[in-house]
């Protein structure tokens, strides 16, 4: 008996010592602000919405619907209608999030997920005949943006359930992400087909491997830079070995690396993957997600201080301005039209000291619309932009054109026209200004120009000064 | 007189090879205690009798496997429906970095090692610490065969298959044993069970795969794990008390693995940090 007493005395006092211990810890934790935490929820739908999840359809409303008879398992499943081409919507698009606002606008629940234990969002699918679904993914945060957004591309489906595999680039970013499914998909070769989802939920696998990240598509490319110029990182990717040995890609935003600059006296990147550049010289930028390091890099060789575009000549009176810090701009130019879904082109346009500059990123073609409604350019005869190139000039080529629609005012009905030229002569390190004779041509019904990349090396390019004169 | 000299120096021979092996076993158990000591759950004590730790003078560079150690199958394998060619090009087998390592090519090129010959015992532990490749229809193997495999073929002279991995599930390794169904000599009775690894994979780290092996049983450990124990009771008939050789090798194909995708990635590389066999100490 007297040895019983004693181990519980042990184990009692052993037990307050931990107690105590775990205790002080907590005070030490609470003495600083803890951030609100939420739940590690797996199930996004295994026979029915997970609590507090809702749905946002993109185009028809009807796209989406809670499938009682065609299940991989369980009582239902998700089902996707895709519409043919010409039908209501012509596409099929919608996005799973919890929290977000009401109709009515009041946000009825700012809420999230804490997804950092997981390391994958999985789910089945089959469909009613092949077809490449556009894209599939999460992180599409109604309140939040879409900081940790990641997809996969071009999902092959067919009438077999298969399951599917995203893998979470970094979990330990997301502590509270609203976005948890979202799929975007189009007729498949003018028909309208049915897929379905079962069992989406976010899992803890372990069972990736041979993590392969990428930035600048995992070359090592070079830049020039200006003071406060803001240069996007991107061609960010990777893949990942999935548990059934293929390598899968994904699409992920930037803001999973971790950038580092390797002088950050010269430039600095910010958590979304956008470097800065603060003085003269040269800074190599890398990155990793999570433990594994990316391949590519970008070199920024600052010049310091900024090379603004020479200043138009031109007296004001006799110019239509679309584009200048230095004329009264019409209204209604728009710098990108976003053309989809073959245009890769992003904006970076920036503004310093005032001055405001178009800069394109991952350039192949870009649409702008001149003004509100059609230009009628008709009383000018000439066309003048002004280009730089950041970095390489080497085989760039630049075709700008020009459209006009003709009487019938609009785009089409056998009576455009257009004015062209095609430039691949430039000057590395210095604006480069043009002025595009606009000929005998009609240009009083003028609706695009479209600024193309013609199959070069022009990826990334500057443009001030657009006006007719 | 010249008998006894001869005796007399046969007598010192005799002491000079005593001392030699009490050197020997001093510095084997001393090597034992620190690392090399298996207490298995047979409270076996294990002796280092063979080993090939892949650690040639770096000076030399990438290397060919040591031939005294090493010979290879060739060509075709004309089983299983397997579709590579072994050869033993520095492409598909070479050491370096302190680590053997066999490739399998997308041209289906791959590399088989094995001992016979050279290296085969009967019991013991035989141990491999290696890092699987993957991908579908990648089949790498650690495995040891018969001696009388020339003589009464396959499968009487019996085959261990310490790992063998399915390069589509990469996480779970099988380990079997081949031998002779009581009916029909020339029919296979396998005996196999798998282990998983739970939030890992054989290929994103090494592991060590062993069999401890006696005259009535053949334990297979992955790590410090025992998950399989098979015993003459298991079998039909129990072909394992011969000496048997190792062999590696990395397998693209086969009725076993299926066949490889466009979207296995290549090149597969099997990388072996050591092999070891041991003896039971007594």
């Amino acid at each position: 008996m007297k040895n019983i007493k004693n181990s519980y005395t042990k184990t009692i006092c052993l037990l307050a010592m931990v107690f105590i211990t775990a205790l002080s810890c907590e005070r030490d934790i609470s003495d600083d602000a803890v951030p609100a935490t939420f739940a590690p929820t797996a199930e996004v739908f295994i026979d029915g919405f997970s609590g507090g999840m809702q749905f946002q359809a993109f185009g028809d409303i009807y796209n989406f619907n809670v499938d009682n008879d065609v299940v991989y398992k369980g009582l239902a499943s998700m089902r996707f209608a895709v519409p043919a081409e010409g039908e209501t919507g012509s596409f099929a698009g919608g996005n799973f999030f919890t929290g977000g606002a009401n109709p009515d606008g009041t946000t009825f629940y700012a809420g999230g997920r804490d997804l950092s234990e997981f390391d994958a969002l999985t789910f089945w699918a089959k469909s009613s005949m092949p077809a490449e679904i556009d894209e599939v993914g999460f992180g599409l945060n109604p309140d939040q943006g879409s900081v940790f957004r990641v997809s996969l591309k071009n999902v092959a489906v067919n009438s077999n359930w298969k399951k599917y595999y995203i893998p979470i680039p970094d979990a330990s970013k997301l502590t509270g992400e609203q976005g948890l499914f979202y799929y975007f998909e189009g007729p498949e070769q003018g028909l309208g087909y049915t897929f379905w989802i079962d069992e989406l939920q976010f899992e803890k696998l372990g069972t990736f491997a041979h993590a392969q990240p990428l930035i600048l598509n995992g070359n090592d490319e070079t830049t020039t830079g200006f003071n406060t110029v803001e240069i996007p990182l991107t061609g960010v990717g990777a893949s990942f070995n999935l548990p059934n040995g293929i390598n899968q890609t994904i699409e992920l935003t930037p803001a999973y690396f971790t950038f580092s600059s390797s002088d950050e006296a010269v430039a600095t990147v910010n958590d979304l993957g956008i470097a800065t550049v603060n003085s003269e010289g040269t800074a190599i930028i890398t990155a990793s997600l999570g433990e594994f390091e990316a391949q590519g890099s970008l070199t920024i060789e600052s010049a310091g201080a900024f090379l603004f575009a020479p200043t138009p000549t031109q007296d004001e009176a006799d110019v239509i301005s679309l584009f200048s810090n230095n004329y009264t701009n019409v209204s209604g130019y728009t710098s990108n039209l976003f053309w989809e879904p073959y245009q890769t082109t992003l904006s970076a346009d920036f503004n310093i000291a005032g001055d405001d500059i178009i800069n394109y990123i991952e350039f192949n073609f870009v649409g702008n619309q001149l003004t509100d409604g059609l230009l009628d350019a008709s009383g000018e005869d000439t066309f003048h932009f002004d280009v730089f190139i950041p970095g390489d000039v080497a085989g760039a080529q630049l075709r700008v054109a020009l459209r006009d629609f003709g009487d019938d005012g609009a785009e089409g009905g056998g009576d455009d026209g257009e004015i062209a030229m095609i430039i691949s002569s430039f000057t590395a390190g210095e604006w480069n200004s043009f002025d595009m004779p606009l000929g005998a041509t009609g240009r009083s019904n003028l609706g695009f120009i479209v600024w193309e990349n013609l199959n070069s090396t022009l990826t990334n390019l500057y443009i001030d000064n657009i006006y007719f004169y | 007189m010249l008998n006894q000299c001869i005796i007399k120096s046969q007598k010192i021979v005799n002491s000079m090879r005593l001392l030699k092996s009490i050197l020997l076993a001093v510095l084997l158990v001393s090597f034992s205690s620190c690392d090399e000591n298996d207490e298995g759950p047979k409270g076996t004590t294990w002796q280092l009798v063979w080993s090939d730790e892949f650690n040639p003078d770096p000076a030399l560079g990438p290397v060919a496997p040591d031939e005294s150690k090493w010979t290879y199958d060739i060509g075709p394998f004309n089983a299983n429906n397997e579709l590579q060619n072994y050869t033993n090009n520095p492409e598909n087998v070479i050491v370096e970095d302190g680590l053997l390592k066999i490739t399998a090519l997308e041209n289906f090129s791959s590399a088989r090692v094995k001992t016979q010959g050279l290296f085969s015992q009967t019991y013991g532990r035989f141990e491999a610490r290696l890092k699987t490749p993957y991908g579908p229809g990648i089949w790498p193997a650690f495995w040891l065969l018969g001696d009388s495999v020339d003589t009464v073929g396959w499968p009487e002279c019996g085959e261990i298959d310490i790992m063998e991995i399915k390069g589509q599930e990469p996480n779970i390794t099988y380990g079997s044993i081949h031998g002779p169904s009581s009916a029909n000599p020339q029919e296979d009775a396998p005996v196999s069970k798998t282990f998983a690894l739970i939030n890992d994979r054989f290929d994103a780290d090494f592991h060590i795969f062993a069999i401890e092996w006696g005259v009535d049983y053949i334990d297979f450990y992955i790590d410090e794990t025992l998950y399989q124990r098979i015993t003459p009771g298991d079998v039909e008939e129990w072909v394992f008390n011969e000496p048997f050789f190792i062999i590696l090798n990395v397998a693209i194909g086969g009725d076993f693995v299926g066949f490889p995708t466009s979207n296995t990635p290549f090149p597969q590389t099997m990388e072996v940090d050591y092999i070891r066999v041991y003896k039971e100490l007594n």
